[in-house]
């Protein structure tokens, strides 16, 4: 992928290199500043003498000073050109090290602009290639500074060069005559707060605060607080935290839903790659190479399914493990449901999970003793929840009535283990291997064969004696595995010998 | 059930070389060892922590030891190997067993793999990559003029059908 090379002494010396632009020194100084200003000013305002608020405002003085210094000399050492084959990086004064991408292994190029690079008018590029992800630290590239026309402009060369083997779309979507795919819709809001961030937001948002509380030795304010409104309201204590805890979360949602999707919009430019802008403060725009795509995943949770909505992504190559963190590779949020199969199969370019919906494919039904399986799962969960309460009451006293709780989930746990079964399904219709599980986060995954790189039946012992097995399909995109929960043994004999065409491993010795 | 409902994918052609059961025995063994002596040594030297690491270390010895008194055996039973004319075939497993397909169309490394043990037994394992992080197939205890003649055979077959692989 990234051959070290003397890029001096190549032959392509006629195109010149290029430096980012020196303004990023500025932009780590002025990053640098909004976290220290208001910190100094806590640290004033408050109590000078508090050592934990002193080391704070050390540090972060410290790195106002030294991340200026490292980004200037980053300026000096960093330098790219385009040459007609070849992405070329170097880095380094005494020892340079360089990178070469081939333009034709750019899968995904991803333009991020946070606050400060736009008031300065600079944006990072970060360019994503097909190795593998999780082995290759280097399939990204990033160019972290460009003035903003400059990353634009560069994009559109780097896709253009690298989509020459774009198939056609076989299907042609609803698309607009100026490309637009879809934009944003407020009311997908609800999504975002009825999804996981109705959980984690409180939690994330008190961490936040108590680590700025701490920072300025303040920490004990906000746990005395917190501990004083518990003793007054002394039994709606519960009743009041859950209330606050869904309403942080809620709110924690929207404000993430109006800050990151802010001025949404998709496109399909006319080579065929899709370009993701949005952003509220941090602008991103990702931009996906159809002929990368090789199938999409289609998830709910249980409150967003119960408001009729669902999530679609595009199972894609070459999106580095970094893209994957930070989600600059979302291409679309939770929508509609019906929104997210439309969006899903115009990236795919194919009406694959539209068919679902209208019955053209049907999924296969597992075996029963999928369902025996899914539900001894959940009853021997229940199980481990009985013990713990039991030795609890045992040896530290709990009360003897917290046992009646595994009993009353009892009914709820075979019901929730049909439901599982219920869930289970797959097929293989025209080169297209479609997936679907999950009794709480429901998910629908549709692969291209052509994207299958291997196929894996597994049996434990439990599955041996009931007949089944699961079907690991492997691939180079999206999450590299993809499963079919407790498929009968056969079938998946039969699924593994068609998606790697080797029909020799299917015997018919059994009948 | 009907055919081919019921039947699992057929056992690969090749069984692995007899030598592979000393070796995962030995490998096995030297596992024990070190769980008993990274447990016991601490244990007498210093008494605080004896119960909790006698009882640790204890715990972890039961559960290695399946992979000295049976899995060595069960792991001969089981692994078996093949080169199709179109695909590289492997099932292994002791407690549950995986069937492993790929296709040399999707190969995009094949390597044979010696670590110090193999050597003394005269073995080696080999690797076959393609470009899913989750595909690789590796089969373990061929002899090692075996794994050599695979990876070259290997070598030529996916050089022929050489692409992007994704």
């Amino acid at each position: 992928m990234s051959t070290p090379s003397d890029p001096t002494r190549e032959p392509t010396t006629e195109v010149p290199w290029e430096r980012l632009d020196v303004r990023i020194v500025l932009a780590a100084f002025l990053g640098a500043l909004v976290r220290l200003v208001p910190a100094a000013l806590a640290w004033w305002f408050f109590d000078q003498d508090d050592t934990a608020a002193r080391v704070t405002v050390a540090v972060l003085a410290a790195v106002a000073l030294v991340h200026p210094a490292n980004e200037a000399l980053k300026y000096l050492k960093v330098r790219y050109r385009i040459t007609p084959g070849e992405l070329q990086v170097r880095k380094g004064l005494l020892v340079r090290s360089a990178h070469s991408v081939p333009l034709h292994r750019i899968r995904t190029v991803d333009i991020t602009s946070p606050l400060i690079h736009r008031l300065l008018g600079l944006a990072v590029l970060t360019v994503g290639t097909g190795s593998n992800l999780m082995s290759d630290p280097t399939s990204g590239v990033a160019l972290a500074g460009l003035r903003a026309p400059v990353a634009a402009a560069l994009r559109s060369r780097l896709a253009n060069e690298a989509e020459l083997a774009s198939p056609p779309a076989t299907v042609e979507q609803p698309v607009r005559d100026d490309g637009t795919v879809v934009e944003l819709r407020w009311a997908w809001i609800v999504y975002a707060m009825s999804g996981v961030w109705l959980l984690v937001g409180a939690l994330s948002v008190g961490g936040t605060l108590f680590g700025m509380a701490s920072a300025i030795g303040r920490g004990d304010w906000l746990t005395n607080g917190v501990a004083a409104a518990a003793t007054a309201l002394g039994v709606f204590a519960a009743v009041v935290g859950l209330v606050v805890f869904l309403l942080v979360g809620t709110v924690a949602g929207a404000v993430t839903f109006v800050t990151g999707w802010w001025g949404y919009r998709l496109v399909r430019e006319p080579g065929g790659t899709f370009v993701a802008s949005r952003g509220l403060l941090t602008t991103r725009s990702f931009t996906a190479d159809r002929a990368r795509m090789r199938g999409v995943t289609l998830t709910s949770s249980p409150l967003v399914r119960l408001f009729g909505g669902g999530l679609a992504r595009p199972v894609m190559t070459g999106v580095s493990l970094r893209q994957t963190m930070n989600e600059s590779a979302a291409l679309l949020p939770t929508t509609t449901h019906d929104e997210a199969v439309r969006l899903g199969d115009t990236l795919l370019g194919s009406r694959l999970l539209q068919s679902l919906d209208d019955g053209t494919v049907r999924l296969v039904t597992h075996p029963p003793a999928a369902r025996r399986r899914a539900v001894a799962r959940w009853l021997i969960a229940d199980a481990v929840v009985a013990g713990l309460v039991a030795l609890g009451t045992a040896l530290w006293g709990w009360p003897a009535w917290l046992l009646a709780v595994p009993v009353a989930l009892l009914p709820l746990c075979v019901l929730a283990g049909r439901a599982a079964y219920r869930a289970l399904g797959h097929a293989l219709v025209d080169d297209h291997l479609y997936l679907r599980r999950g009794v709480v986060i429901r998910r629908t995954d549709v692969l291209e064969v052509r994207g299958i790189s291997g196929a894996n039946v597994t049996q434990s012992p439990v599955q041996r004696w009931l007949g089944l097995a699961h079907l690991v399909a492997t691939t180079a995109a999206g999450e590299q595995a993809y499963r079919a929960v407790d498929v009968a043994v056969g079938d998946a004999t039969v699924l593994a010998a068609a998606l790697t065409a080797e029909s020799s491993v299917v015997t018919f010795t059994g009948a | 059930m009907t055919t081919p409902a019921g039947t699992p994918p057929r056992p690969p052609r090749h069984q692995v070389d007899p030598r592979a059961v000393r070796y995962w025995l030995t490998s096995g063994l030297i596992s024990l060892v070190t769980v008993v002596v990274v447990a016991v040594v601490p244990a007498l030297l210093w008494e605080p922590v004896r119960p909790w690491f006698l009882g640790i270390g204890g715990l972890v010895a039961l559960l290695v030891l399946p992979q000295v008194l049976v899995a060595p055996w069960l792991r001969y039973r089981t692994h078996r190997w093949e080169a199709t004319e179109t695909a590289v075939y492997s099932r292994t497993g002791w407690w549950g067993r995986e069937w492993r397909i790929a296709p040399l169309s999707r190969v995009q490394t094949v390597e044979a793999k010696r670590n110090v043990l193999h050597q003394a037994f005269g073995l080696a394992a080999v690797s076959v990559t393609t470009a899913s992080a989750q595909g690789a197939i590796v089969i373990q205890g061929l002899d090692a003029t075996v794994a050599d003649d695979l990876v070259a055979a290997l070598t030529t077959a996916t050089e022929s059908t050489r692409g992007d692989a994704t």
